[in-house]
Formats: structure tokens, C-alpha cells, sequence
């Protein structure tokens, strides 16, 4: 487990959460989940299933009810973070500094410019001389001509093209990236997909991405997480995260 | 088992990690530029918001503007003017030198200045070359007059005048004017007029009093009495009688060949003035009256309890002890003078002794000194002879002059130092009879009259006064302490009573409708900000995920709230000044130098900038508490 621990970026294991939403129970299990470093993970499933849930759990936004291995292995860190011995001001800290997000709409601070947005990570984490990446990043996601604009005056597409430049800005190891191409169509989401895969690749970086367009990442993806939907009673749904194939999630 | 070897984390110093240590001190800035840009990106929001505080805070700040200004207009006109700190006497009766001397010296009577009779002080003015003539009060005025000095204008000198708003107003006059104003008297079955031309120092506003009248100095109101009185103004070339001084005496020194009965002592002392008679030993008159005289003879001294007495006295001890060889030396108690000689560069301090002017009944009792002097009255040619003691060198006896001085009187008049000396150190001696009139300054005062070369009476006491309490505060104290020493006087008590009162309920009603405001205010700030807050939270999970927390994430609407509730205040404050410009404005002709209607202070407007910035801070943070126990991932997820 040790030896595991050291070479996966993530490792979970038997992790819960429970939800109670309106009367309606909702529990998670995930037995075993790693990540080693570079890898290109797609969460994939039906909306409902909870792969938000894990994905807001990955991004130290939402505890887990149980857990009894939820680790980052950071990659130049000394020792691996525990989430249970993590304060909030030291999970703040992961998420700024060893955390990128995609959200589904971007998530762009609508005041702040393209070139802003994408320079916020960098100015939080007190990054300097940020700025040649940032513009190569634009350049990369073709968005290079759009950096003074609002994101208010950006199509779909390009916002997401910014938003995967944020997540990227600052040199995360690991991006955590919710639905990034589910607002765009189909041939700017392939495009979106290959560079962003190029991207976190040339980088290094481990990519989780949680979709439900499985078509669209069986090709690309290194591995694959799928859920196991059931309803023991009418109030009650339960998931189970396992690796799995992307022909299991089609049928 | 997880966690086995991996130590804690959280006991992992920030050093430790593979990034540079973070530079903390860039938050503070960044989310400041960050919530500034929010603000301007939303401005159509931002305005809105601003408008809203504004708009409860413009009333607010003109509703306290206006409150502070009346009242504080209202509270000073009521403290400062002067009508309202008067006393005046409500009967008319005679008021000693003693009685503003012990009045005036009181904390809280802040003027004290004597009327004259007020038949007296009625004069016709007018303008030189004018044929406008005006009858008008004469009132007493000084330095530190407060009716003169809260309405502007400053005490008038001895050949000035101020003038009342309706005096002015009927004699045309302007400030500069020379004004001619003319006494009358009647003498026998014939008008007389007496002119005096002054200076106008001054005008007074109608709000000093609706009264006709003439401010003036003491000193020319009672001239102007004097005048009418029959008596001459030599300072005005008014003629007339003349009140002049007479001699007053302790006591009379007699000399006997031999001793009084009983029957004789009890008649030297009944109904001639004198109420006691001592036998004296020869030697005790030296340190008694300063002089020495034979000690074959029997001395007496006849004094009095109280009062000094007069030359009447003297005359009738000398009646009733006709035939005896008596002689009589009129007795004043040493009188303290200061000489100046050699044209006033050198003083010398005196105890001036009375010497007796009948050098041949001096001789019969071997007087020392012997008086040099010879006439009686000896200053009737208007040379005060002086007898001054040895080594004492005057270069020119034509400049010597002697002054007196009572406790509010100075006189000062002209001496012939004589060129005989005596041998009786500091002691100099004048004739008994200037000794007497000197001593007469106890009790009354008296000036010299160079061109009659005689000691004219001044008046005795005063038919009024014109007080004025240090504050409204201490009029009812004075009247209270008035009253209790028998003079019933007026005061604008009740006018204070009633304005305190309204100024209380004013004061009450002000503060009902100011709670009902600020509740409002509050509740509208806080709703504002409230919902602002509650707009950022889409933004505000997206910069927590991006790894600000705690403390800095508040930040971010509290500058929020921080600003617009500046930009609030600013506007309401903008709209506050134009406003009270304009009231001001508007009610200028009611308003004198310095007072406006609509008025706040400097802390004032800070401490309302302070509340607002205070209350929007804690508004924001409010919602932000709430805020932030929502999941941010639920926000997130909200579209």
C-alpha cells in the first residue's frame, strides 16, 4: 500500500459520501481509486450517478463522509496529504496551488478580462513573470486574439479554451476538469479534447475529466472510472465507482 | 492502514513545499482590485446600490444638518443675546459706588455699568448740518458691553457714540457721522441748551433693541446730568453752578489751658456731630496727627463713630467753647498721596497730615511744625501749598503735582511745594483744610477743576444700573441672590424657561423621527448590500476553488460593500451640501454673520461616513457568514 501510495498522485480508498437531499438518500463508495502522475482519467457516467460528487471531493470542495485513504502525492512534495489532517487553510493551499479546474461553463469571473482570468491562478499563488506561458498557453488554445475581452463576448467554446488556459496558468499538477465540452458542439469539443490533452501531456499533468459523452474521450483517455447505479429502495441510491470500459457505460 | 508512516501534514511548515513561499501580502491588493473590478463591471448594479444608500442617507444627513443647525442657531442667539442675559431693576432707588463695586465684582455678572436718572438722559441729536432732530435715550456704555460687542460694535470713547438701529435710522446717520447732540435745561422762566458734538462709533442692528437711544460713557451721561442739574461743564463749555468739595475731618484736636468738666465734655459732644471726647497726653499727639505742641496745656480728641465730619462741626465746638482760649486743630486721618515733580520723571511716596492754617493760635500752643502758610483758606488762589520734610530737592516747584487715590478714583491736581522744610521724615503736611476735602474722597469722589481751581463734587450714587449676566444660565442665580438683597428685579427668565422647553421637545421630536429614519436607513444599507452579497456567490465559489479562503474570500464583498456604501455617502453628501447651500441661502436675511440654518460639523460628517462605512462592512459580512456555510460546490453547480 505504501509502495502504491508513492507512485499514485491520488489515492482513495473506501471513500463514502452520503447525501440526504429532499428525503431522497444519495451514497457514494468508491473502494479503490488511483491516479498515477501524467494520466489522462475520464469519470464517466449518467447525470445523477456522482461523479460531481467525487470530482468536488477531488477538488477539496466537499468532505467526504468517510474515508480511509484520501491522499495526494504530490509530486516534489516531501509527504503525502491526508485530507483528514488537512485544515481548511491547508486544503485552500492545494487547491491554489496543486489544483486547475475546467468548469462546465468555464467558470470565468465575468469581470475580469480573458488575459486576467487566465493571470488570476499565477497572482493568487504570487507567481511572477507569468506572463510568456500565459500568452504561449493563448496561443495554444487559439485564443490569443480574444485575451482583452470579457468573457461576457466569447462564444462556448472559446470560454472554455480559457478556462483550460486557468486551469493550466499556474502549473498545477493535477486539473480537475467538470463536463468541459458539454456546451459546444461536437467538432470544437474534439478539437477542445486534443488540446487539451496535448497540453496537460507536454506539461505532465494529470488530467480527471468528468463527462458523460463517453464517445467523445474512449479513444483519447488512459483509463477509465464508470459508476454502478442501483435503487434499493425508492428513496435510495446508491453508486459505485469502479474502472471500467467505455462499452459497460454504452450498454 | 492509511496514514501509517506518513507524518502529519498539517505539521508540514510552509517552507517545506516545492513552490516559493507565498508572498501573503499581495492578497489584500488583489482582492481589493478584484472587488473593484466587480464594481465596475456591474455598474449599472453599483449604481443602483448607490443610489439606494444615497437616497437614505441624503435625508438622514439633512434632517441632522438641519437639527443641528437651527437648534445650535436658536441655543447661541438665546445664550449670546445679551437681552436675554439683562437684569434690570424694577424699582428705582439710589445704588452707591459700594453696590457696583460689590455687583460688578461678582463671577457672574458679566457687565455692570450705572444709569443715571432717566429725566436726565433725555437729549436731542442730530446730524452736523442736518436739521433732523431726534429726542433719544442716553445709556451708559463701557468696554466689554455685551449688547454692543454680540451685535458687532465696539464700546464707544469719551467723544463717541453708538447708535440704536431707530436712531440711526430717524437721524440718517452712518458710521463716522459727527453727531451734535444738545441737553436743555431750564433755568428760571428760560430754555438753556448745552451742545456736545460726538463721534459715531457705531450702529447697532434692530435685534440689539427697538429702543431710540445714544450709547455713551459713563463719564458723558453724567456731565449730561450735571448739566441738567444746574450745574456747569467746564469740559463742554457748558455753564452753571459748581458742586464744590468741602473739607471732612476724624476728629478735632482741642487745646485748653485747663481741663473740662464733665457737664462741658458731655456738651462737646452733643448735637455738634462728634459722638466721643478723649483726653490726650501731649506726647501722644505726634504719632496722632504728626505734630507737637506745648504740654503746659490739656488736650482733647473729639471723633466719631462713623462718618467723618464737616467744617459745621468745627464751628459749633468752637462756639461752645468761646472764651476758653481754645484752640482747635481739625484732625484727618494720614492720607496716602504719591508726588511727581521735575515734570513728572520723579515720584515721591507721602503720608500727607493736616496742619492747621491759624499760625497766631498755632504759635500760643508752640505748634511743630509751624504752619508756613498764613490766609485761611489758603488754597482759594489755587495753589495747594505743600510743607515737605527735609532733603528733598525739587528742581521746579511749577511742575509738582499730587495724586490721591480712593479704591475707584484717582485725583490729581497741582501742589507749591514750600521752600521751608520740617524735620519729621517721611511726613508732609498740606493746611487742614485741603486735608479735609482730600479725606472727603472716602466717601465721594471728586475731580479738579483747573480753570476754577477747585475740587468739584462728583455724584453720590446712581438711580440704576444696566447688568448683564456671564451666561443665561447664571440669571436666575443673580436674581434669586437680587432679590434676597431687597431689590426686586426683571429678568428674561421665563423667555429661557420657555425655549429650553421647546428646545427639549424639539430636541425629543427630532430624535423620534431621526430613530425612525436610521432604523430605515440601516434596514436599506443592510437589504442593499445584503443582496449584493448574495449575487457574488457564483464568483466567490469559483475564487474559493482557485484557493482564497477564509479571511481573504470575506474581503472581497466587504470592499464591495465598503465602496458602494463610500459611493453612497459621497452622493448623499454632494446632495447634502447643495442642499444646505441652498437653505442657507435661502434663509440668509434671518441669519447673522456665522449661523446657517443647515449645518453640520467636520466630526459629524465623519462619524456618519464611519456608521455607514461601519454598518456596510458588517451587512456584507453578515451575508458572507451565511455564505459561506453554503457547500461552494452547490454554488458552483447552481447553472
Amino acid at each position: 500500500m505504501k509502495q502504491d501510495s508513492a507512485e499514485a498522485t491520488l489515492v482513495l480508498e473506501n471513500v463514502r459520501k452520503r447525501r440526504e437531499k429532499g428525503g431522497n438518500l444519495f451514497e457514494l463508495h468508491i473502494p479503490s481509486f488511483r491516479i498515477r502522475p501524467g494520466e489522462f482519467i475520464a469519470i464517466v457516467g449518467e447525470s445523477g450517478c456522482g461523479k460531481s460528487t467525487l470530482l468536488d471531493m477531488l477538488g477539496l470542495v466537499l468532505r467526504p463522509t468517510s474515508a480511509e485513504t484520501f491522499e495526494y502525492n504530490i509530486p516534489g512534495r516531501k509527504r503525502a496529504l491526508d485530507i483528514d489532517r488537512m485544515s481548511r487553510r491547508d486544503q485552500a493551499r492545494v487547491r491554489q496551488r496543486d489544483l486547475g479546474y475546467v468548469l462546465q461553463n468555464g467558470g470565468l469571473l465575468p469581470f475580469l478580462s480573458v488575459r486576467d482570468n487566465i493571470l488570476l491562478p499565477c497572482r493568487i499563488n504570487g507567481q511572477r513573470r507569468a506572463e510568456s506561458h500565459v500568452e504561449e498557453l493563448a496561443r495554444r488554445l487559439k485564443i490569443e486574439n480574444q485575451m482583452s475581452k470579457k468573457p461576457a463576448f466569447l462564444s462556448g467554446g472559446q470560454r472554455q479554451r480559457v478556462a483550460i488556459a486557468r486551469a493550466l496558468a499556474h502549473r498545477p499538477p493535477i486539473v480537475l476538469a467538470d463536463e468541459p465540452t458539454a456546451a459546444v458542439d461536437r467538432l470544437t469539443a474534439r478539437e477542445i479534447r486534443d488540446t487539451f490533452r496535448e497540453l496537460t501531456r507536454q506539461m505532465g499533468v494529470t488530467l480527471l475529466m468528468v463527462t458523460h459523452d463517453v464517445a467523445l474521450v474512449q479513444d483519447t483517455v488512459d483509463r477509465m472510472f464508470v459508476f454502478d447505479v442501483t435503487k434499493p429502495a425508492p428513496e435510495h441510491t446508491t453508486a459505485i465507482c469502479r474502472e471500467g470500459t467505455a462499452g459497460e457505460v454504452q450498454q | 492502514m492509511k496514514n501509517e508512516t506518513s507524518p502529519a501534514p498539517a505539521a508540514t511548515p510552509p517552507g517545506a513545499s516545492h513552490q516559493p513561499p507565498q508572498t501573503g501580502w499581495r492578497k489584500p491588493g488583489l482582492v481589493l482590485r478584484l472587488a473593484a473590478a466587480d464594481v465596475r463591471h456591474e455598474w449599472v448594479l453599483t449604481l443602483c446600490l448607490v443610489l439606494a444608500i444615497a437616497a437614505v442617507l441624503s435625508p438622514m444627513l439633512l434632517l441632522f444638518g438641519l437639527k443641528f443647525g437651527t437648534i445650535e442657531t436658536l441655543r447661541r442667539r438665546l445664550i449670546q443675546d445679551p437681552r436675554n442675559r439683562e437684569i434690570r431693576a424694577m424699582v428705582s432707588t439710589t445704588f452707591t459706588r459700594d453696590w457696583f463695586g460689590q455687583w460688578g465684582a461678582r463671577e457672574d455678572v458679566a457687565f455692570l455699568v450705572p444709569l443715571t436718572r432717566q429725566i436726565a438722559a433725555t437729549v436731542s441729536a442730530a446730524i452736523k448740518d442736518s436739521t433732523e432732530k431726534t429726542d433719544l435715550d442716553l445709556i451708559p456704555s463701557a468696554a466689554d458691553d455685551p449688547l454692543l460687542a454680540e451685535n458687532g460694535c465696539r464700546a464707544p470713547a469719551d467723544d463717541e457714540a453708538v447708535l440704536s438701529h431707530f436712531a440711526a435710522e430717524a437721524l440718517k446717520a452712518t458710521v463716522g457721522d459727527e453727531l451734535v447732540v444738545t441737553a436743555t435745561r431750564i433755568k428760571g422762566s428760560q430754555y438753556e441748551k448745552g451742545e456736545v458734538t460726538l463721534k459715531i462709533a457705531g450702529i447697532l442692528p434692530v435685534s440689539a433693541g427697538v429702543i431710540k437711544a445714544l450709547y455713551v460713557t459713563l463719564p458723558l451721561l453724567e456731565n449730561v446730568e450735571r448739566y441738567k442739574d444746574g450745574q456747569s461743564v467746564p469740559e463742554y463749555g457748558w455753564k452753571g453752578s459748581a458742586a464744590v468739595a468741602y473739607p471732612q475731618y476724624n476728629g478735632l484736636i482741642i487745646a485748653l489751658p485747663e481741663a473740662l468738666g464733665k457737664v462741658d465734655e458731655y456738651q462737646l459732644c452733643n448735637n455738634t456731630g462728634f459722638t466721643k471726647i478723649k483726653q490726650l497726653e501731649a506726647a501722644e499727639l505726634d504719632s496722632l496727627a504728626g505734630i507737637t505742641a506745648s504740654d503746659k496745656r490739656i488736650y482733647y480728641l473729639l471723633s466719631t463713630e462713623r462718618r467723618p465730619v464737616g467744617e459745621d462741626s468745627v464751628v459749633s465746638v468752637r462756639n461752645r467753647l468761646r472764651g476758653r482760649q481754645a484752640v482747635l486743630l481739625p484732625w484727618v486721618e494720614p492720607i496716602a498721596a504719591r508726588l511727581e515733580f521735575d515734570g513728572g520723571e520723579k515720584t515721591l511716596d507721602l503720608q500727607l497730615h493736616a496742619l492747621s492754617a491759624d499760625t497766631p493760635s498755632a504759635d500760643m500752643i508752640e505748634l511743630t511744625p509751624r504752619p508756613p502758610w498764613q490766609n485761611q483758606p489758603c488754597w482759594t488762589d489755587g495753589s495747594f501749598p505743600l510743607l515737605l520734610p527735609e532733603g528733598i530737592e525739587i528742581g521746579d516747584p511749577a511742575t509738582c503735582r499730587l495724586t490721591v487715590t480712593n479704591s475707584e478714583h484717582r485725583l490729581e491736581f497741582p501742589v507749591t511745594p514750600m521752600e521751608t522744610r520740617v524735620t519729621a521724615g517721611a511726613r508732609a503736611y498740606v493746611p487742614e483744610n485741603l486735608a479735609g476735602v482730600l479725606r472727603l474722597l472716602d466717601s465721594r469722589n471728586l475731580s479738579y477743576e483747573p480753570e476754577q481751581k477747585q475740587f468739584i463734587l462728583s455724584r453720590r450714587g446712581y438711580a440704576g444700573f444696566r447688568m448683564y449676566a456671564g451666561t443665561i444660565d447664571d440669571v436666575d442665580g443673580l436674581r434669586r441672590d437680587l432679590e434676597a438683597s431687597g431689590l426686586p428685579v426683571s429678568t428674561a427668565a421665563e423667555e429661557i424657561q420657555r425655549v429650553k422647553e421647546m428646545d427639549h421637545y424639539l430636541t425629543l421630536i427630532f430624535w423620534l423621527v431621526a430613530a425612525v429614519g436610521i432604523t430605515g436607513s440601516v434596514a436599506s444599507l443592510v437589504a442593499s448590500l445584503y443582496a449584493s452579497v448574495e449575487r457574488k456567490k457564483r464568483p466567490l465559489s469559483v475564487l474559493r476553488l482557485l484557493g482564497l479562503s477564509g479571511a481573504t474570500l470575506f474581503r472581497f464583498p466587504i470592499y464591495q460593500g465598503l465602496m458602494i456604501a463610500a459611493g453612497g455617502f459621497l452622493l448623499a453628501w454632494a446632495f447634502f451640501h447643495g442642499m444646505a447651500q441652498a437653505i442657507n441661502s435661502l434663509f440668509q436675511s434671518h441669519l447673522r454673520a456665522g449661523e446657517s440654518f443647515c449645518r453640520l460639523p467636520w466630526e459629524h460628517q465623519l462619524l456618519a461616513l464611519g456608521l455607514t462605512l461601519a454598518l456596510a462592512a458588517l451587512a456584507a459580512m453578515v451575508a458572507v457568514v451565511r455564505l459561506a456555510r453554503i457547500e461552494p460546490a452547490e454554488a458552483l453547480r447552481d447553472e
